[in-house]
């Protein structure tokens, strides 16, 4: 009986987007300013306990998307397992077509509910160096994935059918020039919030028959 | 001038690149070495960047009016393979260098497309083991 790959770096994420957090980021550096400044020269102020109260509050406000975040990355982490996408091989070919199994423990009430996902391989190329390095990153493939599950209280396991083109690419890791296959999958919930995986597959310069 | 002769212009990976390099005197001067390399390059904005896999070089020219240099290059069966794409493209080539001296050297460049080879799934790792690290190329100069 062949056995099959295990992949166990999910690359997420594991809450929200890029731009949410750092938004959120952004949010607190500059109230953290705001508030600073204001604090030195709340003294010059009719009533500075007040100003400071006020200011004191407002670093509340600032903190709060990060503070949100934190929390709910512990509640999906404490929710559901780290999740595993079992493949065929190590290498997958181009021209594949199966399935792969992702698959991820759950604790307490969490419940899948739904899931989506794509199939995409970018290309990303490296140019410059020093302040002038830029990294381009470019979608080449990109075709939405029908994956299933059963109903499972102490595990989720989603088959996912999956077909990489017989003309590829296939992966590519040299330096600045690199070209990588994403399963990305976007995760429903109750019991817990929403997340995603992502996971990078390896294809090798070979094609199946 | 130099000129190449292949005697296939694609072939798959784990197939062998046969064919010669010739170089002939124009009447001028003989070089002091002919280096024929088997390379591919990453084709993209600013500098292109060359990974030689394989070379043959002859040294010792002499007087003579006429240099066959044949060449017998394996093709890695970890690629990469001949792409076309939307950031970079990667080819693959026989480069041939006759190294003149106190001149400009003679080259000459022939293209070869590189295809997948059919898929054997014991070759790529089926063992089932848990993979953490990306498969890499050999950096520049490895």
């Amino acid at each position: 009986m062949s056995q099959r790959t295990r992949l166990n770096d999910d690359r997420g994420p594991v809450y929200g987007s890029g731009a949410r957090h750092s938004f959120g980021c952004v949010l607190l550096i500059v109230g953290s300013l705001i508030v600073y400044l204001g604090w030195r020269s709340a003294a010059t102020f009719e009533d500075p306990q007040l100003i400071r109260l006020v200011l004191a509050g407002f670093l509340l406000l600032c903190l709060s998307p990060t503070i949100f975040t934190i929390v709910q990355v512990v509640r999906v982490r404490r929710a559901i397992g780290k999740a595993v996408l079992e493949i065929p091989w190590e290498y997958l070919p181009m021209g594949f077509h199966g399935s792969i199994t992702y698959i991820r423990p759950m604790r307490g009430d969490a419940r899948l509910e739904g899931v989506t996902g794509r199939m995409q391989c970018e290309e990303v190329l490296v140019t410059g160096s020093g302040k002038n390095k830029k990294t381009r990153r470019r979608v080449v493939f990109d075709e939405p994935l029908t994956p299933t599950y059963s109903p499972g209280l102490q595990e989720m396991r989603i088959q996912i059918p999956l077909r990489i083109p017989p003309a590829g690419p296939c992966s590519l890791d040299y330096s600045d020039a690199n070209i990588r296959w994403l399963v990305r999958l976007d995760l429903t919930l109750s019991g817990c919030p929403n997340t995603a995986s992502s996971f990078e597959v390896n294809v090798a310069p070979a094609v199946a028959n | 001038m130099v000129r190449i002769e292949l005697d296939r212009k694609e072939l798959r990976t784990d197939e062998r690149l046969r064919g010669s390099a010739v170089w002939q005197s124009g009447g001028g001067k003989n070089p002091r070495k002919i280096e024929v390399q088997w390379r591919w390059r990453v084709v993209k904005p600013g500098q292109d960047r060359v990974e030689v896999v394989d070379n043959t070089v002859i040294m010792e020219v002499g007087d003579r009016s006429q240099v066959t240099v044949p060449f017998d290059f394996e093709i890695p069966a970890e690629g990469p393979l001949s792409y076309s794409g939307t950031l970079f493209s990667i080819v693959w080539e026989v480069f041939v260098n006759a190294d003149l001296p106190w001149a400009r050297d003679e080259s000459e460049t022939a293209i070869v497309k590189v295809s997948p080879k059919r898929f054997v799934p014991e070759e790529w790792g089926s063992s089932g083991d848990e993979r953490d690290d990306d498969f890499d190329l050999p950096e520049p100069g490895e």
